[in-house]
C-alpha cells in the first residue's frame, strides 16, 4: 500500500520531466585557433570564449520560446550538462527574446574571458594537461528541458625543445637545420611546427616564419654580423617549447646563378624586352591571320 | 605456320574504318629531359650553369592543344603549347665554395606549332604507326630566384642593373613516331570515341632540336637544349 502510494506520487514527476536535445553549442575563441593553450591560460595572451547556441537549428518542429525564458550557458570540466550548482562556470541567465516570444532558428550566446573561466574551474594554475572543456546550454519551457552541448580543448602541454644542428650563412640570411626533440613527462606534446630566432648584438630578435620543415631560412639579417640562433618547437595548440641549444652564425654575400652568369661575362641582359622578343609578335599575328582566313574560306 | 602468319598480316592490315565522330584537333601531354646550353657562350672559359646546377638534366613537362587544318592523307595541325621546367642549385660563397643558400632557374616555354602526322596508314589500313614532323616557334619565359625566393638582380661595378628575368625566342624542329593505342583494343577505342569524342589515342616518342637564343642574337643567352631533346607522351585526337 505504501509502495503504491509512493509510486503514484513519483509518476507525475517522471512523466513531466521531459528533455530534448536540440542542436549543439559551438565554442569559438577570439583568436580562432580552436584551442585554449598555455599562453591563454596564463593570461599572456588575451582570449575570450564565445558560446553560441543556435536555438531551433536542429529542432523539429521549431520551438517557440516565450518571452522571459531563461537560458543557462555553462562550462564545466565534466560532460553531460551538470546542474549550474556543480557546473563550475555559469553564464547568467539570458532572455532569448525580451520583446516577446521567438521561434525558429536564432542564436543565444555568451562571452567570457578564458582566464575567468579557468580560474573558476580551478585550472588557473595551468597544470600540464590536455583535456576537454564542456559547454552546455539549457532552458525549460512548459516542463520540457531543451539542451545542447559542445566542447573545446584545453591544452597546456609543451613539446620538447628541438636540437639545433647547424647554422649556415646565406645572403643577408642564416639557414638553420634542426631535429625534433624527444618527448618527456615535462614536455609530452607532439611537435607541430618550428620557429627559429636570430638575436643580433643589439639584442633585437629576428624570427623566421613558422614551418613544419626541419630547416628554415631567417631573412632580413645583415651580412658580416654575428647572430645567436635558437629554435623553438610548437605543438598544435601553439604551446612553445623551451629554447634549443644556441649556435652562432654570420650571414655573408652569396652569388646566385644570375650573378655567377653575369659576373662571368654573360651576354644576356634580362628584363621583359630581352633579346629580340618582339620578333615573335608578327609571326604569331600572321599565324592568327592565316587561321582566320581559313575559317572564312571553309 | 603460313596460315598463322597470313592471319596476323591480315589482322594488321585490316581496315580500321569505323564510324568515327568528326575530328577537330588534338591535345597532348609530354615529358622530356632538358638542360639549357647556357655555358656554351663562354667557350669553355667559364661554366656558371654547371658550377651552380651541376651536370644533370631537369624534367620538363609540356602540353599542347591543336586544331586540325587538314584531315585526309595524313593530318596537318596547328596549335599552341606551354610547359614548365625548373632547376635548383646552391649559390656560391665569395671563397668559391658552395653556399647553403639555394638559387633557381625557372622556365615557362610557350610555343606555336605546325605539324604533319602521317596517320593515313593507321586510319585506313590499321597499321598502328604514325610518323610525324613539327616546326615550332618557341618563346621561353624565364627567371632566376635567389635564396630568399626573390628575382635575382645583378649590379655591375658602374651601378648598372640587370634583372634576372626575361624571355628568349627561338624555334625547334621535331621528328617522331606515334603508336596508335586503338590497335590493342578497337572496341574500347570505339567506346571512348562514342563517350568522349576522342577518336584515337597515341603513345609517342620524338626527338627535338631546339634553337632558343633570340634567333642567334649576340645579346641573348642560349636556352636551346644542349642536345637533341628526347620526349615521350600521349596524344589524344578528337
Amino acid at each position: 500500500m505504501l509502495r503504491r502510494a509512493a509510486l503514484l506520487w513519483l509518476l507525475p514527476s517522471v512523466a513531466l520531466a521531459q528533455t530534448a536535445a536540440i542542436g549543439t553549442v559551438t565554442i569559438t575563441e577570439s583568436d580562432t585557433d580552436g584551442f585554449v593553450n598555455l599562453d591563454e591560460c596564463t593570461g599572456n595572451t588575451t582570449d575570450n570564449l564565445i558560446l553560441t547556441w543556435q536555438v531551433g537549428s536542429n529542432g523539429s518542429p521549431p520551438i517557440t520560446v516565450p518571452s522571459g525564458t531563461t537560458v543557462s550557458l555553462t562550462i564545466s570540466k565534466d560532460a553531460g550538462c551538470p546542474p549550474p550548482s556543480t557546473a563550475v562556470v555559469w553564464q547568467p541567465a539570458t532572455a532569448p527574446d525580451a520583446a516577446g516570444s521567438a521561434s525558429g532558428s536564432y542564436p543565444v550566446s555568451g562571452t567570457l574571458a578564458v582566464t575567468t573561466v579557468l580560474s573558476t574551474l580551478q585550472l588557473g594554475t595551468c597544470p600540464s594537461q590536455a583535456a576537454l572543456l564542456y559547454a552546455c546550454a539549457a532552458m525549460t519551457i512548459s516542463g520540457t528541458t531543451y539542451s545542447a552541448t559542445g566542447n573545446i580543448t584545453l591544452d597546456t602541454q609543451v613539446p620538447p625543445a628541438p636540437t639545433l644542428d647547424s647554422v649556415a650563412p646565406g645572403d643577408s640570411a642564416l639557414i638553420v637545420s634542426y631535429t625534433v626533440g624527444t618527448t618527456s613527462t615535462s614536455a609530452p606534446a607532439a611537435t607541430d611546427h618550428y620557429q627559429a630566432v636570430a638575436t643580433g648584438p643589439d639584442g633585437v630578435d629576428h624570427p623566421s616564419s613558422s614551418t613544419n620543415s626541419t630547416s628554415v631560412r631567417i631573412d632580413g639579417l645583415a651580412n658580416g654580423v654575428a647572430y645567436d640562433v635558437v629554435v623553438y618547437a610548437y605543438n598544435k595548440a601553439g604551446n612553445k617549447s623551451a629554447a634549443s641549444n644556441t649556435v652562432a652564425g654570420t650571414p655573408e654575400p652569396v652569388i646566385d646563378f644570375w650573378e655567377a652568369y653575369k659576373s662571368g661575362g654573360g651576354r644576356e641582359q634580362g628584363g621583359c624586352g630581352a633579346g629580340s622578343a618582339g620578333d615573335l609578335a608578327p609571326i604569331l599575328a600572321a599565324a592568327a591571320l592565316a587561321l582566320a582566313l581559313r575559317r572564312r574560306l571553309s | 605456320m603460313k596460315r598463322a602468319l597470313l592471319a596476323a598480316a591480315l589482322a594488321l592490315a585490316a581496315p580500321a574504318a569505323r564510324a568515327e565522330s568528326p575530328r577537330y584537333g588534338a591535345f597532348e601531354f609530354r615529358l622530356s629531359g632538358y638542360r639549357p646550353n647556357i655555358d656554351a657562350e663562354f667557350g669553355g672559359q667559364a661554366h656558371p650553369y654547371a658550377d651552380v646546377f651541376g651536370g644533370g638534366r631537369g624534367l620538363m613537362a609540356r602540353g599542347a592543344l591543336f586544331r586540325s587544318l587538314y584531315v585526309g592523307f595524313g593530318t596537318i595541325d596547328v596549335g599552341v603549347g606551354a610547359g614548365y621546367w625548373e632547376k635548383y642549385g646552391h649559390g656560391l660563397l665569395q671563397s668559391g665554395q658552395q653556399a647553403a643558400d639555394t638559387t633557381a632557374l625557372k622556365i615557362v616555354p610557350v610555343s606555336a606549332i605546325v605539324g604533319y602526322r602521317f596517320d593515313w596508314l593507321a586510319d585506313q589500313l590499321g597499321v598502328p604507326l604514325a610518323p610525324y614532323a613539327r616546326f615550332s616557334l618557341e618563346r621561353y619565359w624565364w627567371w632566376v630566384n635567389t635564396g630568399s625566393g626573390k628575382t635575382a638582380v645583378y649590379q655591375d661595378a658602374s651601378g648598372g642593373r640587370a634583372e634576372g628575368a626575361g624571355a628568349t625566342n627561338g624555334y625547334s624542329v621535331t621528328l617522331g613516331l606515334a603508336l596508335q593505342l586503338d590497335f590493342f583494343d578497337r572496341s574500347m577505342a570505339a567506346d571512348m570515341d562514342r563517350d568522349t569524342g576522342i577518336n584515337h589515342t597515341y603513345l609517342f616518342f620524338d626527338a627535338t632540336r631546339s634553337y632558343v637564343s633570340d634567333f642567334h642574337s649576340r645579346s641573348s643567352w642560349d636556352l636551346s637544349d644542349d642536345r637533341w631533346t628526347l620526349a615521350g607522351g600521349l596524344l589524344f585526337v578528337f
